[in-house]
C-alpha cells in the first residue's frame, strides 16, 4: 500500500474528466453520494474531447449497435440538459446529398432503409430536385441533384457544456484533483483502491472514463481492452456559408468513419470535417498537409460558394475499439469496477445516455442513488454574453483585453474561479482567440491576467500541461 | 470646424499621426485597448531610416497634448448589430458619427501560413513578444524569427540586448524583398538567416523545431510569427496604417496618416467618395474625388496599370494622383 491513503471513503471514483466523466459526474451529484473525479491532465476536457466538432449526432451506423442506440437516445435527451445548464443548443436538419448519378439512383433506397431504421424518432424527407433542395440550403452546388434531408441534428457550445456541467458537478458536492495519474488500482472484499502517485483513494465503485488511456486503466485490474488509434483534422471557416449540416452520401461499407461534413458552428463560422486517418500513437495529433488537401476536396464541390478564410486547423485523436462499438460493462473482475471505454464519435452526442446507463450499472451493483433535494447551479456569463443586453458597462476597473474576441480581464477571473489554470483552459472557457486574429494581441494581456489571478509569475503559466510553458524571466 | 468628432480606434503610430492631422480641424477621440499609446513602435529602437519608431511616437505623442485630442487607453470599439460602441471602465457609449480605423496589423495564423503539424506551446505574433520583452520576459531562449521585414529586425534588435538569448534565427521565404540594410543588420550582429518557406513545427507540449519546404530543420524553443496582414477588425469603411495595408516603414505610415487625414476633411467638406475596388494595396479604399491622392502598397518596380495609364513605380509606398473618373480599375501587370 501507498504512502498516503486519504481517510475519506467515496461511493464513487470516476477515473477520468473528459465529457463522459464529466456527465457521469453530473449525473451522481444531483444524488446522495459522494464522488470524487480523478483526472491526468491539468484541467477538464484536456483529451478526447477537445478534438469535437460539437454536433449532435442522428444517423449512426450499424442501427443496432450500443454507439448508434445511445446516440439516438442521448439526442433526445440534449435540449433537457442544455436547458438546465443553459448551454447553447440549435437544431437543424442534415442533408446527404448526392453528387453524382450513380448515387443519386441509390437515394430513394436509402431513404427508405433510413427511414425504417430511424424515420419514427428523427423525420426523414427524401428530395430529388435541387430547386428545393435549394429552398432549405441556398448555398447548395449545382452538381448536387437531390438528397435527403434527415431531422433532429444539432450544434451545441460543447466547449461551455464541458465547463457547465464541471461547474454543477462541483457546485454539488463532486471533489475533483487534476495533475493526478492512476496507475494501479486494488481490488479489496468491499472497496477498490486506487493509487496515483503516492497518493491512495479508497471508493465503493470505480468508473474507468479514462479516454484514449482507459485501456491501461482497465489492465489494472487485468481486463483487456485493446484501441486503434483515429486522427481526425477539421477546418474552421470565418463564413458560416451553410444554414444545414451537409454531408456527401457514402455507399463504401467502411463502418469506421462517417466523413465528417460541413457545419455551421454555434457562434456563426463553420466546420469542415473530421476525416480518419489512423495513426501509431494516442499523442500524436499533427495535421498534415494531406489532411486538409482531402477535407478541402472533398466539402469544396457540395457548395455554390466555397469560403476562403480559413481561420484555424486544428485535430483530435479518438479511441476506436476493436469491436468497433462503445464499450460499457462491468469488469471480468468485479461489479465494482464499471469501464466505459473506447467513447469515440458519436461520443459527444451519446454522453449523457452512456451517463445514465452507467448509474444503472452501478445501481444494479448496490449503490443507492436517491435525488438530492437542494441542487446549487449559477451560470458563468462572460462579457461576450453580456454585451447583447442594452444596460450593461464594464465593471469598474474592468477592460478588455482581447477586442477581437471580446474577452475582458474579469472574464479571466470568472474563468479562473471555474477551475482555469492554463492558457488553454481560459481559451477553452471564454473562447478568447477564437476569432480572426487567433490570439495575435491579446495573448500577452490575457497571461499576464491568468498568472495575477493565480497568484505566480507569468512565467509559471502553462498553455495546456506540464512542458508547455510560456515565457521565461530574464 | 471644432465642434465635430471623430472616433479614431487604435492608439499606435497610425492613430496617433492621424488624430494629430485630424485635430487641426475636428475634435478627435482616440481610443487604445492596451494601457499605454504607441502600438508596436513605442518599443522600436532600430534606427534604419534615422528616425526610430520611439522617436516619432514620442514626437507624435507630444504634438497631441496641444490638440483637441481626447484620448483612453484601455478602452475598445465592438460593433454591436452594426452599429460602433466603445467600452471603456464603467461605461459603453454607441457612436454613430465618423469612425477610423487605425487597428494595426495581425499576424498570419500557421493555417493561412501552411505551417502543419502540432500546435504546441511557444508560438507567438511578433507584437505579442514586444509586449512581453517590455514586462520583462522573453519568448523562449532560442527563438526562430518567422519574416524579414522592419518588424522583424525591430524585434531582432531588442532581442539582441537579452544576455538570455543563446540563438536566434530569421527565416524568410521572400528575401527578395528584404532592403540591403537588414541583411547587413543580421551579418553585423550574427543572427542565422536563412531562406524557405516554414511547413512543419515538431514537438507537442513546446516548439523543438521547424521544418522549411527546402528540406532544411532549425532547432530552438519557440517561433515569433512577423507574417503580417492589415487588421480591420470592425470591418470599417475608413482604415489607416497597418489596418489598411501592411507598411514597412514608419515614416511612410505617417505619410499615409496625413494624406488620409487630408482626404477625410475632404470628405466631410462634402466631397464625393469613390469607393476603388477591394483586395489592392492602395491605401485609402475610399478616397475623395477632389483629392485623389493615395499610396501604393506594391513594391518598388511593380508595374500597374491604372484605368488606361501604365506605371512603373520607381520607390516603395509611392503616392500618386487618381485619374478624376467615376469609377478605378487597377490592374497589376507584373
Amino acid at each position: 500500500m501507498k504512502s498516503s491513503v486519504a481517510k475519506e471513503m467515496y461511493d464513487v471514483i470516476i477515473i477520468g474528466a473528459g465529457m463522459t466523466g464529466l456527465f457521469i459526474a453530473y449525473c451522481l451529484s444531483r444524488k446522495k453520494v459522494k464522488t470524487l473525479v480523478l483526472e491526468k491532465e491539468a484541467e477538464v476536457g484536456f483529451g478526447v474531447s477537445k478534438g469535437h466538432a460539437a454536433v449532435i449526432h442522428v444517423i449512426q451506423l450499424p442501427f443496432n449497435s450500443l454507439k448508434s442506440l445511445l446516440a439516438r437516445k442521448g439526442n433526445k435527451m440534449y435540449d433537457k440538459v442544455c436547458g438546465d445548464l443553459g448551454v447553447q443548443l440549435r437544431r437543424l436538419p442534415a442533408i446527404i446529398v448526392a453528387t453524382d448519378l450513380f448515387h443519386y439512383i441509390t437515394l430513394p433506397f436509402v431513404y427508405l432503409y433510413l427511414k425504417y431504421n430511424i424515420g419514427k424518432q428523427f423525420p426523414v424527407k427524401l428530395i430529388l430536385r435541387r430547386k428545393i433542395l435549394r429552398g432549405v440550403e441556398p448555398n447548395i452546388s449545382s452538381n448536387i441533384r437531390g438528397g435527403i434531408l434527415v431531422e433532429g441534428y444539432a450544434v451545441v457550445d460543447a466547449f461551455d457544456l464541458i465547463y457547465s456541467l464541471y461547474k454543477f458537478s462541483k457546485d454539488n458536492g463532486v471533489d475533483f484533483i487534476f495533475d493526478m495519474e492512476v496507475d494501479g488500482i486494488e481490488l479489496k472484499k468491499d472497496c477498490v483502491i486506487v493509487n496515483a502517485g503516492k497518493k491512495s483513494y479508497i471508493g465503493k465503485f470505480v468508473v474507468n472514463a479514462a479516454g484514449l488511456y482507459a485501456d491501461n486503466i482497465a489492465s489494472y485490474v487485468g481486463d483487456k481492452i485493446s484501441f486503434e488509434y483515429g486522427m481526425g483534422a477539421m477546418i474552421i471557416y470565418k463564413e458560416p456559408v451553410s444554414q444545414t449540416i451537409l454531408a456527401p452520401i457514402s455507399l463504401r461499407p467502411d463502418p469506421k468513419t462517417k466523413g465528417g461534413g460541413i457545419i455551421p458552428s454555434i457562434d456563426g463560422k463553420s466546420i469542415w470535417g473530421p476525416n480518419l486517418r489512423m495513426t501509431m500513437s494516442k499523442d500524436d495529433s499533427s495535421v498534415l498537409e494531406e489532411d486538409i488537401n482531402v477535407l478541402v476536396s472533398k466539402f469544396h464541390s457540395l457548395l455554390y460558394k466555397a469560403p476562403k478564410e480559413i481561420i484555424k486547423v486544428y485535430s483530435g485523436v479518438r479511441p476506436i475499439p476493436i469491436e468497433d462499438d462503445f464499450i460499457i460493462d462491468y469488469s471480468n473482475k468485479s461489479k465494482r469496477i464499471v469501464h466505459v471505454a473506447g467513447i469515440e464519435s458519436p461520443g459527444l452526442t451519446a454522453s449523457p445516455a452512456i451517463a445514465e446507463k452507467v448509474c444503472q450499472l452501478l445501481e444494479a451493483s448496490g449503490i443507492k442513488l436517491i435525488d438530492k433535494s437542494n441542487i446549487k447551479y449559477d451560470k458563468i456569463i462572460y462579457v461576450k454574453d453580456m454585451l447583447s443586453s442594452q444596460n450593461y458597462a464594464l465593471d469598474y476597473n474592468d477592460y478588455i483585453i482581447c477586442p477581437c474576441s471580446m474577452v475582458s480581464r474579469n472574464d479571466v477571473k470568472k474563468a479562473v474561479l471555474n477551475g482555469a489554470r492554463t492558457l488553454q483552459g481560459l481559451m477553452f472557457r471564454t473562447y478568447l482567440g477564437f476569432d480572426e486574429c487567433q490570439l495575435s494581441s491579446g495573448v500577452w494581456r490575457a497571461v499576464k491576467a491568468l498568472a495575477e489571478e493565480l497568484g505566480v509569475s507569468p512565467d509559471k503559466i502553462v498553455l495546456r500541461g506540464r512542458g508547455s510553458w510560456l515565457v521565461k524571466k530574464y | 470646424m471644432v465642434g465635430e468628432e471623430i472616433l479614431v480606434i487604435g492608439g499606435g503610430l497610425a492613430g496617433i499621426s492621424t488624430a494629430y492631422y485630424l485635430s487641426k480641424d475636428y475634435d478627435i477621440f482616440l481610443i487604445e485597448s492596451n494601457s499605454y499609446f504607441g502600438g508596436y513602435f513605442i518599443e522600436d529602437s532600430y534606427k534604419g531610416i534615422g528616425w526610430s519608431g520611439k522617436e516619432l511616437v514620442n514626437k507624435y505623442l507630444s504634438y497631441l497634448d496641444k490638440g483637441n485630442v481626447k484620448k483612453s487607453v484601455l478602452s475598445t470599439g465592438t460593433k454591436l448589430s452594426d452599429s460602433v460602441y466603445i467600452l471603456k471602465p464603467r461605461e459603453i457609449f454607441s457612436w454613430n458619427k465618423l469612425t477610423i480605423a487605425a487597428t494595426g496589423f495581425r499576424c498570419k495564423t500557421s493555417a493561412e501560413l501552411e505551417i502543419y503539424g502540432n500546435r504546441p506551446a511557444g508560438v507567438y505574433c511578433v507584437n505579442t513578444v514586444m509586449e512581453m520583452l517590455r514586462d520583462g520576459y522573453i519568448p523562449g531562449e532560442k527563438p526562430i524569427i518567422y519574416g524579414l521585414n522592419r518588424y522583424t529586425i525591430s524585434l531582432a534588435n531588442k532581442l539582441l540586448d537579452i544576455p538570455d538569448i543563446k540563438s536566434l534565427n530569421v527565416v524568410s521565404g521572400d528575401s527578395h524583398y528584404a532592403p540591403a540594410n537588414f541583411l547587413e543588420f543580421m551579418r553585423n550582429n550574427d543572427i542565422d538567416y536563412i531562406e524557405g518557406r516554414i511547413n512543419w513545427l515538431d514537438s507537442h507540449s513546446r516548439v523543438s523545431k521547424v521544418k522549411l519546404d527546402n528540406g532544411r530543420e532549425i532547432k530552438g524553443d519557440s517561433l515569433i510569427i512577423g507574417m503580417l496582414t492589415p487588421f480591420n477588425y470592425l470591418n470599417l469603411n475608413y482604415s489607416v496604417g497597418n489596418a489598411s495595408m501592411v507598411i514597412m516603414n514608419p515614416l511612410k505610415i505617417i505619410e499615409l496618416s496625413r494624406i488620409f487625414a487630408e482626404n477625410i476633411i475632404d470628405i466631410l467638406n462634402g466631397g464625393e467618395v469613390i469607393k476603388l475596388p477591394e483586395n489592392l494595396l492602395i491605401s485609402p479604399s475610399n478616397v475623395s474625388r477632389n483629392f485623389r491622392k493615395v499610396m501604393i502598397g506594391y513594391p518598388k518596380g511593380t508595374e500597374i496599370m491604372i484605368n488606361d495609364k501604365t506605371i512603373v513605380l520607381k520607390e516603395d509606398y509611392k503616392i500618386i494622383k487618381l485619374p478624376d473618373s467615376d469609377k478605378i480599375v487597377v490592374k497589376v501587370i507584373r
